[in-house]
């Protein structure tokens, strides 16, 4: 137990905004939606959350300069920074906290295959698809289990992502999606250690991505 | 202590395990309940959930302060020990509602100790909770729509010229000899789809708002539980805008 190297792991909410606040995505309806009521509310939630989570990081006092960050959607494609920075500049805090560590000198490193990340993304525009004749219940069980099939998969390949690219002496920290079960797959070789903001329930449940 | 039918339908969740008594809860009054509970506690739900994590932030904190030993020793005595929370409405002496919060002190500490936290897990409490109220809810507003209809039935059968939209009614299959509603029977229809007029014609002014309250109802409450689909929906396009912005910033290079 006591050869296991310490990781950190956070579970994050795939929030609304971490698409980007000024995205203009599929039909154009999005810009309006982003000034309802509710989407204030979530953008405070989410804020909030993001805030938690930085102060408890902040809180651990790692050693940034050997601090390796595995983020949940960024691909090994050699353009990792320019992927964080963009959606930064579009306004998501997750990759706002990610550039903000980066400045920190801690490395960024590539986390997830390409391959599956457009094979979710097809699987979304299916779903999302409006001409689609299925009944949006069977869209969506469909959508669900096959989605299922590719988180598995897709932690697979970021476990021997990170057990493959951490160098000696590093520390890694893990931002991913509360729906991954990859801190089960990291237990045998590391000792996770979590952190976790609470965000107030209710709002909780407006913005969490099932 | 007599077995509690978990909210779950499985072994206790992670965290403090809760326990919802759904065989007590009574079918007396939960309009009116419902009612209430929308007014003064729209957050009746989380709410519970909340008072439990509260309990876990409690014990994070004393497992944080005190020594791996002494958190096992604590952990080890507690074994078997468990504490019910009881919240109860009650009609008169007559109890409505009532939730059993069962909470076992040894696995609340094991899983602060663990210091893991599987927030889908709170999720599915939350939603099953809720489901599980609408449920209650829609079976009994409909009971007792159902109910008042019956009487009105009755009296119409029991008279020497039966009204012939009443006549059609059992032809239809809708009610029976006895005036009670079958199930084939459609209430959306009678109140304000196609057999509306007729049955305004025949029915109390107070029969037919009572009625749409309870139509009002039944929409609220299947409108909470669409409410998923639309988050899923909602969460997935979003999810889709930042793979867009990741694909084609990948295709740069």
């Amino acid at each position: 137990m006591n050869d296991l190297r310490r990781l950190i792991y956070v579970p994050i909410l795939h929030a609304r905004e971490d698409s980007g606040r000024t995205a203009s995505i599929l039909h154009g309806n999005e810009k309006n939606d982003i000034k309802n009521e509710k989407n204030d509310k979530e953008l405070s939630a989410v804020d909030e959350m993001w805030d938690g989570i930085a102060t408890k990081i902040g809180g651990l006092n790692l050693p940034w300069n050997q601090t390796r960050i595995y983020q949940d959607g960024l691909p090994v494609c050699g353009n990792e920074l320019e992927i964080v920075t963009r959606h930064a500049e579009s306004g998501s805090p997750n990759f706002l906290f990610i550039l903000d560590l980066i400045q920190k000198r801690a490395k960024l490193e590539g986390t997830e295959n390409i391959d599956l990340l457009i094979r979710e993304y097809d699987l979304l525009n299916k779903l999302l698809m409006k001409n689609s004749n299925k009944d949006r219940k069977e869209l969506i069980a469909e959508y669900q289990a096959k989605s299922r099939e590719l988180l598995t998969l897709r932690d697979e390949f970021i476990l021997n992502r990170i057990t493959s690219t951490l160098q000696k002496g590093e520390l890694p920290i893990v931002f991913m999606g509360v729906m991954h079960r990859l801190d089960k797959m990291l237990e045998k070789d590391f000792f996770v250690s979590y952190v976790i903001y609470r965000l107030p329930f209710r709002s909780m449940g407006t913005i969490y991505n099932a | 202590m007599p077995q509690k039918p978990s909210l779950l339908r499985a072994n206790p969740i992670l965290f403090s395990p809760l326990y919802l008594n759904a065989e007590k809860v009574s079918m007396e009054k939960l309009l009116s309940l419902y009612r209430f509970a929308n007014l003064f506690f729209p957050q009746l739900g989380p709410g519970l959930v909340k008072t439990i994590l509260d309990m876990e932030n409690h014990g994070e904190r004393l497992s944080a302060n005190s020594s791996p030993e002494e958190r096992r020793k604590l952990i080890r005595e507690m074994k078997g020990l468990s504490m019910d929370i009881q919240y109860t409405l009650k009609d008169g002496r007559q109890k409505m509602m009532e939730f059993s919060i069962h909470i076992v002190p040894s696995e609340v500490l094991e899983r602060a100790k663990l210091g893991k936290i599987n927030l889908s897990q709170y999720q599915n409490l939350s939603d099953n909770l809720d489901k599980l109220i609408v449920r209650l809810i829609v079976k009994e507003i409909r009971r007792r729509f159902t109910f008042k209809m019956m009487e009105y039935f009755q009296t119409f059968l029991k008279s020497k010229q039966v009204p012939s939209f009443i006549t059609q009614l059992l032809d239809m299959g809708w009610i029976n000899r006895k005036g009670q509603l079958l199930k084939r029977a459609s209430i959306d229809d009678l109140l304000t789809g196609k057999y509306r007029e007729q049955f305004q014609r025949l029915m109390p002014e107070e029969l037919l708002q009572e009625g749409m309250q309870i139509r009002e109802t039944i929409k609220t409450c299947f409108a909470i539980s669409q409410d998923n689909d639309d988050s899923l929906i909602q969460g997935a396009k979003k999810r889709h805008a930042l793979l867009e912005i990741t694909i084609r910033e990948t295709k740069k290079q």
